[in-house]
């Protein structure tokens, strides 16, 4: 026993003798200390690493001096001799930090311009593009009369759209995707910076009000599998994205002013700028105008503001808020006869529309870590609508009587918030999204007489019992969604998505009953109160999948379930001769996507091409049919439900190729761009079945079965020149495919096109653009109606031209200051 | 997998869809050449002569204001008005244009037609006259009061001239229609085949309808008998009140109404329902026209006092056309694919 202690004790003892501890501590510039510091003895090779004190120890066997040698990314390294007293203690070691300074760099070589067509990412702050048809349209790059809001020019790089120019400069955006109708883009659950714009996002979703697009950045289109995250409409999502504040400057001051054919008149003013944490940006648009036709003039005004204040790095609050107002006289409809005559006539002068609208939205941005951000909206809408006119059919000449004058409020309030969050399974990123949404509102719709004589009125003659109707729409919706994208491999993904919606919609109010005898004079008069009341919760899905070849190629394809909720005007009687299904649905369907896109691989020629199916399946109508009656044994009634299902499919195609370089293989980085790009759409839409027999397989209305929008784009140094050709093929415009009728508020929408012409020229801080549209002059319209804006025939413009003057003045006066 | 899945179920969604075979295709032309050369033109004819036959015996009457020129004036009144109950039935295209129907708007307005007389200068063709005009403003200018008055009335320049105005004014009208018919119309009717909207059926029929409905079931019967007020009797409000002709004239109308239902010895629409296997509605449609006709052989001249004594025949009257009206507007309809396009519109 004793021996082996003897031999314990001498080797520990042997071992003490030899080797010794060395030991310190290691801090950074500003004395805090640093981990994970590799110490390296460089006599034996040996080293350590320092723990979260900073403190380190390391063995040696030296007795003499030892080089210690300390290195840490992002710290220069230092070297230290030891000698043998201070083993025990070493100093405190000092690390710098490497910081390089490097010169200012310029950025020569420009970016090759895409003329407004941008190649989308999967996922962009809490929106998700992966697997779905998203398309977004660059406002600063766009060869596009962007002044006078033409959309054929500003939306022609998007696919498949329909798109109706029956408004002077686009005062009501009309565009329509996939065989859904353009009325005021209803059938698109349209946004600005991600929150809704329209009336009323449930049950009346027209966009009245739409922003200029001379204070867009850009604009994100994305079709059917938008109803995920978005909810209702079927078309998809169109989101406007205003201009964002300069982040290098205290203050910018944009000015632009325009001028073109029938007097129109735009000035557009805008401040912006950020200063330290605060950014903000504004803008003031006074626009007016003749327009072409005669009996017909707006004046428009508009104002925007948004502050935002970026407290860290983490959250930023954003408070926006958006003014509309605008008066316009409207010219009325024509028959085919008087269009042909002349399409500038008019045969209305007492028909005035008014809008005033008023958005305030204040948004929260959480960045929780890079992988998780959350985001959220409260908004508040408060606008309306006032229509006044007279709306007999266009073959009646205008007795000067009294004129319908219909007055709609809307106010709302919304509340949507996003999580989103990156995470990994096994190395393989996946995204995680999860949102809700709260609206509720109230919008109303009143119907009744008042007397335009030469000006316009919007008062009642009798507000207190109106000659129409009065009803309210009190409604509130609640949805929760999600959505996910799992990576399999590093080049297939899927999405998925689910969404639950609760809708509740009531109608309360009165109509006037009028019954008239053979004359015309007034038998009896009854007020009638109506009262009804729709609630309901369903759940829909989606999903999707990607699979990328490389950077350069994808396919793609989605299915989704979308749903449109039950309009206002579905709700509505104003007749006792109409009766409203109890149970009408929501109307339901679903849209379908399989597509390819990409580009070359020296990102000269993209392309994205793509089949779609819509498939719709409850679309409300209405239709004859009789209801037993206590009196008169069967009642013949108009009965408004669901009624038709309709299927719609075909083929959306984009191409664009910078022809200058794929020519001119050397010149990659000359000043010159040369880019041609076409976009294709086949659409073929039916009515399989209806309850209504007049639309049994019939082709359903305002759907162009082909378009073409195909142009050149050309820019040299500060010169950009772009020239489109626009053709819409004919169409029926009602469900039962009228070719002719008297009143022609059914009929052919014959073949058209237009050519346009853009320029721009930019010196300093000076912008000259000219837009010559219609350079053909060209007689077409796009669009008939049953009611407003005709009825009848909707005449589209001639020839016209505007230019435009722009200047970044905040420059200018920097200069002088300095 | 999941994905190929649902593209799949969507393509079997597709052509599983098989179209519910509502209505047959059929054939329009026969009934077109049929409805424009054997009815409409005929009765255009007719009441073009029976119009120009009235305004020569009112200027006789103008001139010449006694007693064998009242008769004459009267008769021919009656005739013209019994030959547009058969034209009224088919208010369309040209009709519709120079608006036709503006010559048979009741109850004539007594009150416009004096203080227009008074005036000595107007316009009957202003839509404040649409009910100072036509037939029911002759109707009281031929037929109320004493033949003494009227004749008075005759003699008096202002009166039989806004007289003469309004009898010039309704040949005119006829005229001029029957006149597009026989140039440009019946080309442009012959050619617009088809059920759409615009095409001549759609409009034969929406025209037919609306003239059953409103003209015939509302005015001539309902709203006089108190359908539309409570079943308070508005007597005043019947068609030919002066001349006291209504139920005859109602008469004259139904079978004008049958002779373009049935065809009049060709196709109409009772062969075309045949045609899509629906002759069971066509032949029920046949037998209630035959219960109109019974019914209103129960009613009697002048109308307006048998209302004032008992208005129940009346109102079984009234339920026989409303026992119609659903296999019009619901079932021909339907089984034909037309859409009815003369209601209200319910604002944008």
């Amino acid at each position: 026993m004793q021996k082996y202690f003897a031999t314990f004790l001498f080797l520990f003892t042997s071992q003490i003798l030899l080797s010794q501890n060395v030991s310190g501590f290691i801090y950074n510039e500003k004395n805090k200390p640093l981990k994970n510091v590799l110490v390296f003895l460089e006599n034996d090779g040996s080293s350590v690493f320092s723990d979260k004190s900073g403190f380190f120890e390391i063995e040696t066997k030296e007795f003499q001096e030892i080089t210690l040698v300390f290195f840490m990314e992002g710290f220069a390294e230092f070297r230290k001799v030891v000698s043998f007293k201070d083993f025990a203690q070493v100093d405190n070691v000092l690390l710098k930090s490497l910081n390089l300074e490097i010169d200012e760099v310029n950025v020569v070589a420009k970016r090759k311009t895409m003329f407004g067509y941008t190649k989308i990412k999967s996922i962009d702050g809490t929106t998700i593009y992966s697997t779905k048809k998203a398309e977004i349209v660059d406002l600063e790059t766009i060869n596009a009369n962007v002044a006078n809001n033409s959309s054929r020019q500003i939306f022609s790089k998007v696919s498949g759209l329909n798109i109706w120019e029956s408004d002077c400069s686009g005062l009501q955006l009309g565009v329509g995707s996939r065989g859904l109708s353009p009325a005021r883009t209803s059938n698109f659950n349209v946004r600005q910076n991600g929150y809704d714009i329209s009336a009323d996002a449930i049950g009346y979703p027209d966009a009245y009000y739409a922003p200029p697009m001379q204070a867009l950045k850009s604009i994100e289109v994305v079709k059917g599998a938008a109803s995920l995250q978005y909810g209702t409409q079927f078309g998809g999502l169109i989101n406007f994205k205003f201009k964002e504040a300069p982040k290098d400057k205290n203050l910018q001051w944009d000015l632009s002013l325009t001028g073109g054919s029938n007097k129109y008149f735009n000035v557009y003013n805008s401040f912006s700028g950020t200063i330290k944490k605060f950014s903000y940006f504004t803008y003031f648009q006074y626009r007016r105008g003749d327009c072409w036709r005669c009996n017909s003039g707006f004046e428009y005004y508009s104002a925007f503001a948004n502050m935002k204040y970026q407290f860290s790095e983490k959250f930023s609050m954003q408070l926006e808020y958006t003014f509309l107002s605008y008066l316009a006289q409207q010219a009325g409809g024509l028959t085919d006869a008087l269009f042909e005559q002349d399409a500038r006539q008019s045969i209305r002068d007492r028909n005035w529309f008014k809008i005033y609208w008023n958005l305030l939205n204040l948004k929260f941005e959480y960045k929780f870590s890079n992988k998780t951000r959350l985001e959220a909206f409260a908004l508040g809408q408060l606008s309306g609508r006032d229509a006044s006119g007279f709306l007999g059919k266009i073959s009646r000449t205008d007795p000067l009587d009294e004129t319908e004058l219909l007055k709609d409020k809307y106010e709302n309030f919304i509340f949507e918030t996003k999580l989103l969050h990156k995470y990994k399974i096994k190395e393989r990123p996946m995204v995680f999204l999860v949102g809700a949404r709260f609206m509720q509102g109230t919008t109303s719709k009143m119907q009744g007489a008042t007397n335009n004589a030469s000006k316009a009125s919007f008062e009642y003659l009798n507000p207190e019992r109106l000659e129409g109707s009065d009803f309210s729409f009190p409604n509130r919706n609640f949805a929760l969604f999600t959505e996910n994208i799992f990576t399999v491999t590093e080049k297939l993904s899927f999405t998925f998505g689910a969404r639950l919606e609760y809708l509740s919609q009531k109608a309360e109010g009165y109509y006037t009953n009028t019954t008239y005898d053979f004359a015309g004079n007034v038998l009896q008069d009854t007020t009638i109160n109506e009262s009804k009341n729709f609630n309901r919760i369903f759940p829909f899905f989606g999903g999707g999948a990607s699979y990328k070849f490389n950077d350069n190629l994808e396919i793609y394809t989605n299915i989704s379930q979308n749903y449109r909720a039950v309009g206002y005007n579905d709700l509505r009687i104003v007749n006792p001769n109409l009766v409203v299904d109890s149970n009408l649905q929501d109307e339901r369907g679903f849209n379908f996507d399989f597509g390819v896109k990409g580009n070359t691989k020296n990102e000269l020629v993209f392309f994205d091409a793509n089949v779609f199916v819509l498939k719709y399946n409850n679309r409300i109508g209405t239709y004859f049919t009789s209801v037993p009656d206590p009196v008169l044994i069967n009642r013949v009634v108009r009965y408004r439900t669901n009624i038709s299902s309709a299927l719609s499919y075909g083929l959306e195609m984009f191409v664009q190729a910078d022809i200058y370089r794929l020519l001119a293989k050397k010149k990659e980085n000359a000043p010159v761009s040369l880019s041609v790009y076409a976009n294709l759409s086949l659409i073929e839409a039916k009515y399989l079945d209806s309850k209504q027999s007049a639309f049994f397989n019939k082709n359903i209305e305002d759907v162009p079965p082909f378009t073409l929008r195909t142009g050149v784009d050309f820019q040299w140094k500060k010169l950009r020149l772009g020239t489109q050709f626009s053709y819409t093929h004919k169409h029926f415009s009602d469900a039962t495919n009228a070719e002719f009728s008297a009143d022609a508020i059914v009929g052919i929408i014959p073949s058209y096109y237009t050519i346009d012409f853009n320029a721009s020229y930019e010196w300093k801080m000076l912008r000259l653009q000219l837009a010559l549209n219609n350079l053909t002059n060209n007689k077409y319209f796009t669009r008939r109606a049953d009611g407003y804006p005709g009825p009848g025939i909707l005449p589209s413009d001639a020839f016209n031209f505007n230019i435009t003057l722009s200047a970044k003045l905040a420059d200018l006066w920097k200069k002088r200051a300095k | 997998m999941k994905n190929i899945l649902y593209f799949l179920f969507g393509l079997v969604l597709v052509f599983a869809c098989k179209p519910n075979s509502n209505s047959k295709n059929y054939e329009t032309a026969e009934m077109l050449k049929n409805v424009a050369e054997n009815i409409v033109l005929p009765n255009y004819t007719a009441l073009e002569t029976n119009t120009n036959t009235l305004n020569n015996t009112v200027q006789d009457l103008r001139f010449s204001p006694d007693a064998a020129n009242l008769v004459a004036a009267q008769n021919a009144f009656l005739e013209a008005y019994k030959s547009w109950q058969k034209v009224s039935v088919f208010q369309f295209g040209p009709a519709a244009d120079v608006a036709l129907n503006t010559i048979n708007i009741f109850p004539t307005d007594t009150t416009q037609i004096h203080s227009n007389i008074a005036a000595s200068s107007y316009n009957l063709d202003a839509a404040s006259n649409i009910d100072a005009s036509g037939f029911p403003a002759l109707d009281y200018l031929l037929f109320s009061g004493t033949e003494s008055e009227i004749l008075i009335r005759f003699s008096t320049a202002a009166d039989s001239e806004y007289a003469l105005a309004v009898s010039e004014q309704i040949k005119n009208k006829v005229s001029q229609v029957k006149s597009l018919w026989e140039t440009s119309y019946k080309t442009t009717f012959l050619a617009a085949t088809g059920n759409a909207v615009g095409s001549s059926l759609s409009e034969l029929t929406n025209a037919m309808i609306l003239n059953f409905e409103k003209n015939a079931r509302e005015a001539k019967i309902g709203i006089p008998a108190g359908v539309r007020t409570l079943n308070q009797i508005v007597p005043d409000k019947v068609e030919a009140f002066y001349s006291k002709n209504s139920i005859l004239l109602a008469k004259e109308h139904i079978a004008g109404f049958k002779e373009l239902y049935e065809g009049k010895n060709g196709d109409s629409f009772k062969a075309i329902l045949i045609a899509v296997d629906k002759e069971t509605l066509a032949n029920n449609m046949s037998s209630h026209i035959l219960n109109i006709e019974t019914s209103l052989n129960l009613l009697s001249d002048p109308f307006n006092e048998m209302l004032e004594n008992d208005n129940t025949a009346a109102l079984a009257t009234y339920a026989e056309y409303q026992k119609l009206l659903p296999l019009l507007k619901v079932d021909m309809t339907a089984a034909l694919g037309l859409l009815i396009t003369y209601s209200d519109s319910d604002g944008d």
